[in-house]
């Protein structure tokens, strides 16, 4: 292992110590439960590897890699969870319409993964199952933040920050993993760019934790249903009314 | 191949998208709208009350009766009346500009609290909207009304953004404080 490597490698380790110890001394594990997992996680994986028989370490290797990937999308959820709080009236609003978007990505994450061109244009399984979700998830990710633009949702300096960084991170994985895949000549340059950008990612995690101001809760307006049956009716009118009018 | 192209170019826009997202950083509050119609109220605005501009710099009536040559002379007239009209109305709207910043250097003064980088927004901001706003004036005078049509179409913005920067200075200040700063705000500019 080269001295950049290692130095990549412990300082990863350092700052997944330092993610999981904010979480707990300031207790912002209740608040993010999902993005907590997450963290856990990423740390037990990398601990994993110190622990396991080096024969053992390619399996693995790719077997918790394909956790990774699922692992990863408990940040969207945790951005989900947020957002659209219990009774505020963007769930009400979103309810379904948020369910079906995420089914279509999440299928065309596992087609553009399981499609015949990649198994002929791929050199490596686990970038294309990289690409996929890591486009997924970007998508995902700045579908949400556009959102939170759009309708001024108070979402928190903390969060925002979790979500950018992912979303940076994200798009930088999936166009990595498409680039290793098309030119292997330069694969020990591209092989760099994943676990620098990663450390980068939970630096910056770590700083928006330390520093940021925690997520407020959104103000939970709970729309009642009466409330919300008397606006369809009137929407309804008014629709039917321009149905009218329009020749 | 071909979707290894895509991934990488999907890749680097959507990096490029969070960047510029991010960069933006999080949505301004905008300010209150009891304080923006407080504003509206104690400042009178007849500029932005003015809702035909977009009226009164399209060109479509003026290009119907140009297409009729017994019609020139009526075009002509036309184009003069909106010029005058567009001129007037930029004046307008500069004094519009005008008022509101002494509205808000006048809350200042009484004690509401502002930040020195908010104040160094505003002047620029203002600095730009009167430029802009003169250089539109020349425009009208030298190259008529439906030149800069699309651009002078968003003419009232920077009176919206100078209210707005008024409201929130305004929203700052206790509710019941607000008649007694229009009592002040009118004699003073009486």
């Amino acid at each position: 292992m080269s001295v950049f490597s290692a130095a990549i490698l412990f300082s990863g380790v350092a700052l997944e110590v330092c993610l999981v110890g904010l979480l707990l001394w300031k207790g912002l594990w209740r608040r993010y439960a999902c993005f907590s997992f997450c963290a856990a996680w990423f740390l037990f994986r990398t601990l994993l590897f110190f622990i396991i028989p080096p024969s053992q370490y390619a399996n693995v290797y790719w077997t918790t890699d394909a956790i990774d990937v699922l692992v990863r999308f408990l940040v969207i959820v945790e951005l989900v969870h947020h957002m659209f709080p219990k009774g505020s009236s963007l769930t009400v609003l979103f309810s379904r319409g948020l369910s079906v978007v995420a089914a279509a990505m999440l299928m065309l994450a596992v087609t553009t993964f399981w499609s015949y061109q990649t198994y002929v244009a791929s050199h490596s399984m686990r970038a294309a199952m990289e690409r996929s979700a890591s486009f997924t998830q970007a998508v995902m990710t700045l579908g949400l933040l556009l959102a939170v633009r759009y309708y001024d949702i108070p979402l928190g300096q903390q969060l925002r920050a979790i979500a950018f960084a992912f979303g940076v991170w994200a798009s930088i994985a999936t166009a990595n993993n498409a680039v290793i895949d098309l030119e292997h000549a330069f694969l020990p340059y591209w092989q760099i760019v994943r676990p620098l950008s990663f450390v980068a990612l939970i630096g910056t995690w770590n700083w928006a934790l330390w520093r940021l101001s925690p997520d407020p809760q959104v103000a939970g307006y709970a729309v009642q249903m009466a409330e919300l049956g008397a606006w369809t009716e009137h929407w309804n009118s008014t629709q039917s009314a321009l149905r009218r009018i329009k020749p | 191949m071909i979707d290894l192209f895509l991934f990488i170019a999907a890749g680097v826009a959507l990096l490029i998208a969070f960047l510029l997202l991010g960069f933006q950083g999080p949505p301004k509050t905008d300010a209150d709208a009891a304080a923006l119609a407080a504003v509206g109220q104690i400042v009178t605005l007849q500029g932005t009350s003015f809702v035909l501009g977009d009226r009164l710099l399209d060109d479509a009536e003026y290009c119907v009766l140009r297409s009729n040559p017994d019609l020139l002379p009526v075009a002509t007239q036309l184009r003069k009346d909106r010029r005058e009209l567009a001129l007037l109305w930029i004046n307008v709207l500069l004094s519009d500009l005008r008022a509101l910043w002494r509205f808000r250097r006048f809350m200042i003064r009484r004690g509401a609290p502002a930040h020195f980088s908010e104040e160094l927004t505003i002047l620029r901001s203002l600095i730009a909207a009167v430029i802009v706003l003169n250089l539109l004036k020349l425009s009208v005078l030298t190259l008529g009304p439906f030149a800069f049509a699309r651009v002078a179409r968003h003419a009232c913005h920077p009176v919206d953004v100078m209210s707005r920067a008024a409201a929130n200075v305004l929203g700052r200040i206790p509710l019941a404080g607000w008649a007694d700063l229009e009592r002040a705000w009118t004699s003073s500019t009486a």
